[in-house]
């Protein structure tokens, strides 16, 4: 029974922490542009994240150690360093949108300008990550989260015409100006966003905190199979809520209080309280796994102690390591840089770095000194290749779409 | 010359073939303010017609309006550097200025009228600048 308990646990917190800022904005801006016609990139990210997300897994529950010690130690410090040194700045770039985020939703509640809760929303993240349990920590932010539900609900309670729904999910939407490279650009940008590389950083670190061993690799790969796609469903009802309201309105989202809209039209004030706080907590959830994650890669790679299972005083660089991106964050924030923005090149940048994370992984998923009887099969290596070449292919295609159409305009 | 120099050269060069390509022309930046204006009125009508029917709170309509009221003043703003080379697009530039301008009004009194009274008596006024704005939207053959 409490096998079971904590499953249920588990795929329902990888439900409600999937969906982050990057998801809720690329998805609503494409929803309210192109309709559910990127619907197929959707699957195709979610299915992604979910092989490497396990696989990073496996080496994390079969090694005992996470994923940079091992890259550094397989590949070497030269080919190391870039890997580290595109997924720190990816992931330092997505926390700054996190904590953007937190700011915007709490804005939505307050009427309080978003840069005056930037400050707070930072030094929240940093109280709960020095003094609240790992275990809880994940839990209440996953679980929180998934009053993202909301836009499932909404979409349903917006009584759609399905069959158009499908239509524009097989045929696209005829959107007169949009051109073709806005088209791609959005394609890159909803695949990077669904396979944030920090998201398989923090899965294989917290393998790492919560003592995981080959005894939970069913569990954890039941985690990612079940709640991850059911993570990317909720990516597809944002979609949908902005394509069923504001498209035909040839409404374009460009702030977050424009997501809101669909939702108070399908439910009301109960709803949108309901989204709120799931948006507060996605958010929330998602700045405490990038800000862990800036810690954990760099200490990783340098063999500095890690972890919030030892006390902040044994990790103290790690902490130190963690306070100083958060103010960067608040920095760059402070600036009045728009954090819709920093979200849109957070995400297209993930998609540049994307080969630099998953190749590493790959390779050390396959070696059989690290994971023994525990390598990648050959379905599954054969797989990870075709997505290796798909993610090669959106690195390669991101800056010049982004040039091309003015970051999607 | 190693490989990663070549990679190199080559992303470089797509970079650069990408920038040199991208110069969009003065009627394409119009049609966009115009959109962008568009879809600014069209979200601050919603935004206040949710509320007037009590399916939205005061904070996100404040929002929405503030966020919406920023985008049509960047809007203008993006206007005003396009560089004009022909009678033709100093006339549509100017009637695309005239209805973007219109709009931006419009949204800053709405949002005006909402934080000090807490409600926006009717949405006439952005209404009659979403027309202006679809005209010339209409004129230029460019709404979505």
């Amino acid at each position: 029974m409490k096998r079971i308990f904590g499953l249920a646990l588990g795929i329902l917190t990888a439900i409600g922490g999937f969906v982050d800022i990057g998801d809720l904005v690329t998805n609503a801006v494409v929803g309210s542009r192109f309709g559910l016609s990127l619907a197929w990139i959707v699957v195709v990210g979610v299915l992604g994240i979910c092989i490497f997300a396990q696989m990073s897994g496996r080496v994390a529950a079969v090694s005992g150690r996470a994923t940079f010690e091992l890259i550094r130690e397989r590949l070497g410090p030269r080919l190391a360093v870039m890997n580290l040194g595109a997924s720190f700045l990816i992931n330092l770039m997505t926390l700054t949108a996190e904590i953007g985020g937190v700011a915007l939703a709490l804005q939505l509640v307050s009427s309080v300008d978003y840069l005056l809760w930037v400050p707070f929303a930072a030094i929240a993240i940093w109280l709960v990550i020095w003094r609240v349990k790992f275990k809880i920590m994940e839990n209440v932010a996953g679980l929180v989260g998934l009053c993202l539900i909301g836009f499932a609900v909404g979409l349903f309670l917006l009584g759609p015409d399905w069959s158009e729904l499908g239509r524009q999910v097989v045929h696209g939407v005829s959107t007169g100006t949009e051109k073709a490279t806005t088209y791609w650009f959005y394609a890159v940008a909803l695949f990077g966003a669904a396979m944030t590389p920090y998201e398989v950083f923090f899965f294989s670190s917290g393998a790492v905190e919560e003592g995981w061993t080959t005894k939970d690799l069913s569990e954890s790969r039941a985690n990612v199979v079940v709640g991850f796609p059911l993570g990317g469903l909720l990516s597809l009802a944002i979609a949908g809520c902005a394509a069923v309201v504001l498209l035909p309105q040839l409404i374009g989202v460009t702030a977050l209080s424009q997501v809101m809209l669909p939702v108070a039209v399908a439910g009301g004030k109960l709803l949108l309280a309901f989204i709120i706080l799931g948006v507060v907590a996605a958010t929330a959830g998602a700045a405490l796994e990038t800000t862990l994650s800036a810690g954990y890669t760099i200490a990783q790679f340098l063999g500095w102690p890690w972890g919030k299972f030892r006390p902040p005083a044994q990790a103290a660089r790690f902490h130190l390591l963690m306070i100083i991106c958060l103010l960067v964050g608040i920095g760059t924030l402070m600036t009045g840089v728009d954090p819709i923005q920093v979200t849109e090149f957070s995400v297209v940048f993930s998609a540049v770095a994307l080969p630099m994370t998953y190749l590493p992984i790959l390779i050390v998923a396959n070696d059989p000194e690290y994971m023994g009887k525990h390598v990648n099969g050959r379905v599954l290596n054969a797989v990870a290749l075709v997505y290796l070449v798909i993610i090669l292919a959106a690195a390669l295609a991101a800056i010049p779409l982004m040039i091309i159409t003015g970051a999607g305009q | 010359m190693g490989v990663w120099t070549r990679v190199a050269g080559l992303v470089l060069s797509l970079v650069l073939f990408s920038g040199c390509s991208q110069q969009s022309s003065a009627t394409d930046d119009l049609i966009h303010a115009l959109n962008e204006t568009h879809s600014a009125i069209a979200s601050s009508i919603l935004a206040i017609e949710l509320y007037d029917q009590q399916r939205s709170t005061q904070a996100v309509t404040d929002t929405v309006l503030g966020d919406m009221a920023k985008q049509a003043v960047d809007a203008e703003g993006a206007l005003e550097p396009i560089s004009v080379d022909s009678e033709q697009i100093e006339s549509d530039r100017d009637a695309a200025l005239a209805a973007v301008h219109a709009g931006v009004t419009a949204l800053l009194s709405s949002r005006d009228e909402f934080s000090q009274h807490s409600a926006v008596a009717n949405t006439t006024g952005l209404q009659s600048a979403d027309q202006q704005v679809n005209a010339v939207l209409n004129q230029l053959g460019g709404s979505r």
